[in-house]
């Protein structure tokens, strides 16, 4: 299927590794022009090569960190009108009871994980409702339809990140620039390697039992591959995809167990 | 995007036009043999030539009813192992006054909107399961979600469907076997004009202004065309969607208000 995007420019921001890197490569794979951002210079670099080598797509790389002022001001100079936003910002909140954190905690966790995510859409959608073309997909989590005990932190900043875009999607459509959010569940993952380790001390289990419960917990039986990710993004980015907004899309091999 | 279908075969109901066909264009375009079912051979066969020179595929065409048992019996002698199975349901719009519906009446709703796709999964499902391969997409409707102007009867049965989806998919996805529902909200089909045909006359109003007002409904402020929809479900079939299940995917443009 050709998804229409080829020479579209596009930008995502976590995309060193993980579903920030395969959204980026499964764009490039439909010919856009990648700008990439990741902190860690080193391993960005090592992202946009591998990413040039698998497409011969144009890929820039901008190290920086998304969550500061900084970092989305050289975010945006690198790639100053993207047709195509993927929002994947901040490093997973610390776990803990939700009734522990203080205010700069909390204040933290919403610069990360929400505020940066309106902050990049506020600098672009202007121009892709200008352009007559746009598609914003944010990365949040299950955890947004679904809490998981001592993650509050991830959660509530998610959701308000929810509810700004449900409000602008339905302002934006009729410009053809749609807003969606990708809510991975147990990915194949750094971060849900990390994650799956802190479980497992937290909980003062062995690996192996935390790993297998995790398993069994899912209907699927197994994590997601971030290269399925990555397909979903570059479809709901798909020149086909403009009456498609507002939405939520669990991507969790059926964990979310809600009807609707 | 490589799809992952080639040489895979698709059984679709109700495909002699509008969003069944639309769905049948687009998985022969990526390659699968398609057996197209409709009730009118005229159209049917129609369709099936016009997929067969676009795009070079198996072409079956199956004149039945999938509301019966014989129908059923028909087009699954037809495609007995589908690896792609698309359930939609044709004929006019259900808006007449429940107060002039009797018990037959809403059997006869049961039967084309909720029993006729549960056996026809009931009669593919476990052959996927065997392949360790299938996808099945259900065509409901926004009205799944929420009553959409006059008193769309279909809902009710739809609804008690799209409970049977997510018992099932959750059942069947480490199988690599996933079931999701796409809603669509306004597209520009027979049955969306037939359905503005008995709007205008309740209203009094043209069809043309009919349609008119059904585009502002939505916040996209237009009608989408069938192949935008036929889109989404061939990616909702693709190898790649394997961890996607259980979805209720909205093809609204915005219209259904909801966050989630």
């Amino acid at each position: 299927m050709d998804l229409g995007i080829a020479g579209r420019k596009a930008f995502v921001s976590g995309a060193s590794k993980g579903l920030g890197r395969a959204c980026a490569l499964a764009l490039a794979q439909e010919g856009a022009r990648v700008t990439i951002l990741a902190r860690d210079a080193g391993r960005l670099e090592v992202a946009a090569a591998e990413i040039r080598a698998a497409t011969g797509a144009e890929v820039t790389a901008v190290a920086g960190d998304i969550t500061t002022e900084t970092g989305r001001a050289a975010a945006l100079a690198a790639c100053p009108d993207p047709e195509i936003l993927v929002n994947n910002a901040g490093d997973a909140p610390p776990r803990g009871d939700c009734l522990q954190w203080e205010i700069e905690d909390w204040q933290a966790a919403l610069n990360n994980h929400m505020l940066t995510s309106v902050m990049m859409i506020r600098a672009t959608v202007p121009g892709m409702v200008e352009r007559g073309f746009g598609r914003v997909v944010n990365i949040t989590s299950g955890i947004v339809k679904m809490p998981i005990a001592n993650m509050s932190l991830a959660t509530a900043p998610r959701l308000g990140l929810t509810g700004f875009a449900a409000g602008l999607a339905r302002q934006v459509v009729r410009h053809n620039v749609t807003i969606n959010n990708l809510l991975p569940g147990a990915m194949d993952t750094e971060r849900f390697k990390i994650h799956r380790e802190e479980l497992a001390k937290h909980e003062g289990d062995p690996h192996k039992a935390q790993e297998s419960a995790q398993l069994a917990g899912g209907p699927a039986g197994r994590w997601g591959d971030p290269a399925e990710f990555g397909a979903a993004c570059a479809f709901l980015s798909s020149a086909q995809a403009g009456y498609i907004t507002g939405q939520s899309l669990s991507f969790d091999g059926g964990r979310f167990p809600g009807t609707l | 995007m490589d799809l992952g279908l080639a040489g895979k075969t698709a059984l679709i109901s109700a495909a002699s036009r509008g969003l069944g066909r639309a769905c049948a264009f687009s998985l022969a375009r990526e390659g699968v043999d398609v057996t197209i079912v409709a009730r009118r051979s005229g159209p049917l066969e129609e369709t099936a030539a016009e997929i067969l020179a676009a795009t070079g595929v198996r072409v079956t065409a199956v004149a039945a009813d999938i509301t019966n048992a014989e129908g059923r019996a028909k087009s699954l002698a037809a495609c007995p192992q589908p690896d792609v199975l698309i359930t939609n349901t044709g004929g006019p719009p259900h808006i007449s006054d429940f107060r002039q519906l009797g018990r037959d009446d809403w059997i006869a709703l049961l039967d084309a909107y909720l029993v006729a796709p549960v056996l026809l999964i009931r009669e593919t499902v476990d052959g996927m399961i065997e392949r360790r391969f299938g996808r099945i997409v259900n065509i409901t409707s926004i009205v799944v979600k929420m009553p959409a102007g006059s008193l769309e009867l279909s809902a009710s049965p739809r609804a008690g469907f799209t409970g049977f989806v997510a018992g099932l998919a959750r059942q069947v996805v480490r199988y690599n076997v996933t079931i999701n529902n796409l809603l669509p909200g306004s597209l520009d089909t027979d049955r969306v004009h037939e359905n503005m045909e008995v709007r205008a006359r309740d209203a009094g109003c043209t069809v043309e202004e009919m349609y008119a007002q059904r585009a502002a409904i939505s916040p996209s402020g237009r009608i989408a065309d069938p192949v935008e929809f036929g889109a989404a479900c061939a990616f909702l079939c693709s190898a790649q969607a394997g961890y996607i299940t259980g979805q209720n995917l909205l093809l609204d443009g915005g219209r259904y208000p909801g966050t989630f």
